[in-house]
């Protein structure tokens, strides 16, 4: 860290002491460099300040062009009308009375009347104040009347209502009534006007403003920015049209099971993936099984298939093979290692290094395991990187090049290997600690759809066409606030909604349009919703949220809790079988080798005796042609499966015993997910494998034995089998037919120690066959959320590439 | 009255609520520059940067704004993007309807420490949005470092502080190389 820049920024906020700011100036007389850092730090905090004022004007532009915009609205063309107001529910319908009464004083209790109050005709509609009434006028207008809508002074009115409209929805109609279309002075073009009063015994009455009577007016310009002005009479006989205010339109409620409530594109991806999105219960599932928290990580299935032919190879790797095996690290081996990795950290590289991703004097080390040379390399860099610079390694000089060849201290000598080790140990935890933090995004988490897609919520703002295009916008903020905002707000009109929204989320430029403005613009109405069973409604999300977030999470612990044991029972099982084959193997190859022998001294007219084979004969590479002794020549001929051909140069005595090949091809071999053949010979004790080949399976026979090979296929959990009672040398064709477990029992006759392991060979093919479709069902199942994961979480679909911290 | 409202905010360093009402003044420079050869991006950059001028002059003692706020934003801004187009030997097309309410060049100095200052902005600018929030909360803001280590997450305010010398630290070397950049 340069020197200047603490005791400067010190000087610079007025931190230091009398004697100190009096040393500080004395030096900067002095001191050139000194002097070069400080105008350099005064212009950053210049600079800062400068950004600071932009940031805040930018604030405040946005909010400056907002207004702008949303003020637009009042340049737009009009519907004229008199007092009218808001919303409400439909139960019966009524037809009117047209007559053309003509009363002495209008609804404001004067005289004065305007020509198109005389000229046009009245609807008369007889109501009852205490029912929620509709009524549909000629001209089409539709009145949503509530119950109790009407006042006389403030006070209730029930009983029969007389209703009176008046309306001029064509221009004939406004031109017979000559209706102005001037408001102010200034022209308007009109859609259409109406009147309406009501009375009750000859007394006005108005309407309740906490009721309403929702007016919906047919609109014969789509597309125009229809508005509604209320009418004043003028004394010229005009009416001036004042007090412009905006349609809202009422949204229809529909069947919210049937809206699409998902992320975008994730039924599309779901059915990519060939799942049936017609199965709601199958989707959800999926969908819901995506938990806020939930470390995929963890549970990376797909790496880890276990290859069964390799295993015994492996054993010098065990601890690594257990790591992955079981999904977890070896829990003592870190444990130890961690107490001590992070006191060494701390002592001997915190200094110049991070755990993180940031950069200090050198590389932030998270993942440094995952990226640099495998094997020892790190061990011995951390020992000795001067060394290992010096000697030329790519990697080496590489980062030394990338880290502006700053120098590393060398701590052979200082720290041991076991110590390099812990303090290995200790980052790669906390890289996979970090990756945990970071790969448990708290988007808009499945639950809180889940919560609210229910029938519950139908008849809501929620369980509508609207709101359903909202909700895709809302994903893609990945914040849940914002359907938090729709949710609490739901008696509200969508539009005030859109609007709090769209000031919420200042976007990046101040005069870029969001979405929610767009939305807002639309001026969508409301769902009326009684506040109490609102707050119910929310109630009862909230409870419901918390309760699906707790069982999803504790069933998808539970399923890997138990893939996690049968992957564990499955390799306990593999290892027990590769045991017990090792030692079949060994024992059939003895007793054929025992067999060769004898045969062989025969036909030299020797005897016999069995001398025992030292080490492990599998490792057996002493055979070589100049070796005399006729037991090399029949052992290698044993293990080697062909034809053993031996002049005894003494006696001029031959021995030949005779390997002929012998193949099983299967008709439609491509049906089976596998398939296994076998060569039972009757002299020995166990079955021997035929080797699966392009070709078919191959083995050679011994004459010395007759044989029967079984074939079995498996598809599914069915096993299919043929047998040829006489293996003889050539080649066969054999179709294979479907068999019962119990028909298994029928290879006890062949031969009593074959057949013995045969059952038990089938077993354990059946089980292999089945722990086969479980990894693939695993495998399969992961990829999905693999897959889905980014759609599901848009905002956190590449953990690995969010920057950590600066620089 | 708009005016000094606008200036009384800007003094009081309340610089959201005047953006909110400079907004206002905007879409003339936008227009000058649009048919001067500036983009959009160009138009928003200028009018930043006659704010910031103009946001200097009211903080020095003594200043009087002898024209309307409008007619001074604009002049300001055509004397710069006017700057900007000598440099590519253009110049702004004379029209009525600009030339009417200008002041002249003279009643605008053209303060070239601001010139420097930019250099510093780009070099804080250039810092990791960790950093630029920390500088930014500090120094422009005014918040104690104990609440910045809390909105941050920063462990401690110790760990906050150090890091706040880290990132001054990498400012000024952005400043350095931005400066030996431009000397070129």
């Amino acid at each position: 860290m340069n020197k200047y820049t603490e005791i400067i920024d010190k000087y610079l906020g007025g931190e230091l002491s009398t004697e100190d700011k009096i040393a500080f100036e004395k030096l900067l007389e002095t001191n050139l460099e000194l002097k070069t850092e400080l105008e350099l730090q005064k212009q950053i905090l210049k600079g800062i300040d400068r950004a600071g004022i932009k940031n805040e004007l930018k604030k405040g532009f946005k909010k400056g062009s907002f207004k702008a915009k949303s003020g637009k609205w009042f340049l737009g063309i009009i519907i004229a009308a008199l007092a009218v107001s808001t919303v409400l529910v439909v139960k019966n319908k009524l037809t009117c009375s047209q007559n053309n009464i003509q009363y002495e004083l209008n609804e404001e209790n004067n005289k004065q009347w305007n020509e198109a109050d005389k000229q046009l005709d009245a609807q008369v509609f007889n109501i009852t104040a205490d029912k929620d009434t509709v009524i549909e006028t000629k001209g089409g207008i539709i009145l949503t009347i509530p119950a109790n809508a009407f006042l006389n002074n403030n006070s209730n009115v029930s009983g029969n209502v007389e209703l009176e409209i008046k309306e001029a929805l064509t221009p004939l109609d406004i031109m017979k009534a000559g209706l102005s279309t001037t408001s102010n002075g200034q022209l308007l073009e009109t859609g259409g006007m109406f009147y309406i009063n009501a009375r009750q015994n000859n007394t006005y009455l108005s309407i309740a403003k906490n009721k309403g009577i929702y007016t919906s007016i047919p609109d014969n310009n789509p597309g125009k920015k229809m508005m509604l002005f209320d009418g004043k009479r003028m004394e010229n006989g005009q009416i001036n049209w004042v007090n412009p205010k905006s349609f809202e339109s009422k949204l229809n409620t529909v069947d919210i099971l049937k809206l699409n409530f998902y992320p975008l594109n994730f039924l599309d991806s779901l059915k990519n993936f060939g799942i049936d999105i017609k199965n709601k219960k199958l989707t959800d599932s999926i969908y819901y099984s995506f938990v806020c928290g939930q470390d995929l990580t963890k549970y990376d299935y797909s790496s880890e298939a276990i290859d069964f032919d390799n295993l015994d190879v492996r054993s010098d790797s065990l601890r690594t093979k257990s790591v992955q095996v079981f999904g977890k690290k070896v829990d003592t081996l870190v444990t130890i290692n961690r107490l001590d990795g992070a006191t060494l950290f701390k002592q001997n590289c915190s200094v110049c290094h991070s755990t993180g991703k940031e950069k200090l004097t050198g590389p932030g080390l998270a993942g440094v395991t995952d990226r640099v040379p495998k094997g020892n390399w790190l061990v011995n860099y951390i020992l000795n990187n001067e060394k290992m610079i010096k000697s030329g390694d790519t990697y080496a000089n590489k980062i030394y090049k990338e880290n502006g060849k700053a120098a590393m201290t060398v701590f052979e000598g200082q720290l041991t290997e076991a110590d390099v080790k812990a303090i290995i140990y200790y980052i790669d935890d906390e890289t996979e600690l970090q990756k945990k933090s970071i790969s448990s995004p708290c988007e808009i988490a499945p639950s809180r759809i889940h919560a609210i897609w229910d029938k519950k919520f139908n008849n809501t703002l929620l369980a509508t066409k609207e709101f359903e295009e909202r909700l895709q916008a809302i994903f893609k903020t990945c914040n849940h606030s914002i359907l938090d905002l729709y949710i609490k707000n739901m008696n509200k009109k969508m539009y005030e909604i859109d609007s709090i929204v769209s000031q919420m989320l200042h976007e990046d430029t101040w005069d870029r349009l969001p979405t929610f403005r767009d939305f807002y613009n639309r001026r969508d109405g409301g769902v009326s919703l009684n506040e109490g069973h609102m707050k119910k409604l929310q109630a009862y999300m909230e409870e419901k949220r918390k309760i699906y977030d707790d069982a999803v999470k504790s069933a998808m612990q539970k399923l890997y809790e138990k893939e996690k044991i049968e992957d564990k029972k499955a390799y306990q099982q593999r290892i027990a079988q590769n045991n017990k084959e090792g030692i079949r193997i060994n024992t059939v190859f003895h007793e054929e080798l025992t067999t060769n022998m004898k045969e062989a001294y025969r036909q030299l007219g020797k005897e016999y005796k069995p001398t025992p084979i030292r080490g492990n004969y599998l490792g057996i590479t002493l055979v070589s042609t100049g070796w005399k002794n006729v037991d090399a020549y029949v052992l290698e001929s044993t293990l080697s499966r062909t034809t053993l051909d031996y002049i005894d140069k003494d006696t001029g005595k031959k021995a030949i015993i005779r390997y002929e090949p012998f193949s099983v091809t299967i008709s439609e071999k491509e049906n089976y997910d596998r398939v296994v053949a076998y060569l039972i010979p009757d002299k020995l004790s166990s079955f021997q494998r035929m080797k699966d080949t392009l070709t078919g399976f191959r083995e050679n026979l011994n004459e010395l034995f007759s044989y029967s090979a079984v074939v079995f296929g498996f598809k599914g959990e069915e096993i299919f089998c043929q047998t040829v009672k006489t293996a003889k040398p050539g080649s066969v064709n054999v179709s294979l037919s479907k068999m019962s477990r119990s028909e298994i029992e029928q290879y006890r006759n062949l031969n009593a120690g074959a057949s013995r392991d045969l059952v038990s060979e089938l077993n354990y093919q059946l089980f292999e066959q089945k722990d086969q479709d479980r990894k693939k069902a695993i495998a399969k199942r992961e990829e999905l959320r693999k897959r889905m994961w980014p759609i599901v979480f848009p905002c956190n679909a590449y953990p690995q590439q969010q920057a950590v911290i600066n620089n | 009255m708009k005016d000094e409202q606008i200036l009384d905010y800007l003094k009081a360093g309340n610089y959201t609520k005047a953006g909110e009402k400079l907004y206002g003044y905007f879409p003339v420079v936008q227009k000058l520059v649009l048919k001067n050869n500036g983009s959009k991006q160009d138009a928003e950059d200028i009018y930043q940067e006659a704010l910031i001028i103009l946001i200097r002059k009211i903080q020095s003692p003594g200043f009087i704004l002898s024209s309307s706020l409008n007619t001074y934003i604009y002049s300001v801004c055509r004397f710069l993007w006017n700057d900007q187009l000598k440099k590519k030997n253009k110049s702004i097309e004379t029209d009525i309807e600009t030339t009417l309410f200008v002041l002249k060049a003279e009643e605008i100095e053209n303060d070239t420490t601001e010139n420097e200052n930019k250099l510093a902005e780009k070099a804080f600018n250039e810092l990791g949005e960790k950093c630029k929030q920390l500088l930014q909360l500090f120094y422009f803001n005014k918040i104690s470092l104990k609440e910045i280590a809390t909105k941050l997450g920063f462990n401690s305010e110790k760990v906050a502080k150090n890091q706040k010398y880290r990132c001054l630290e990498k400012a000024k070397e952005n400043l350095k190389t931005l400066k030996s950049f431009s000397h070129e």
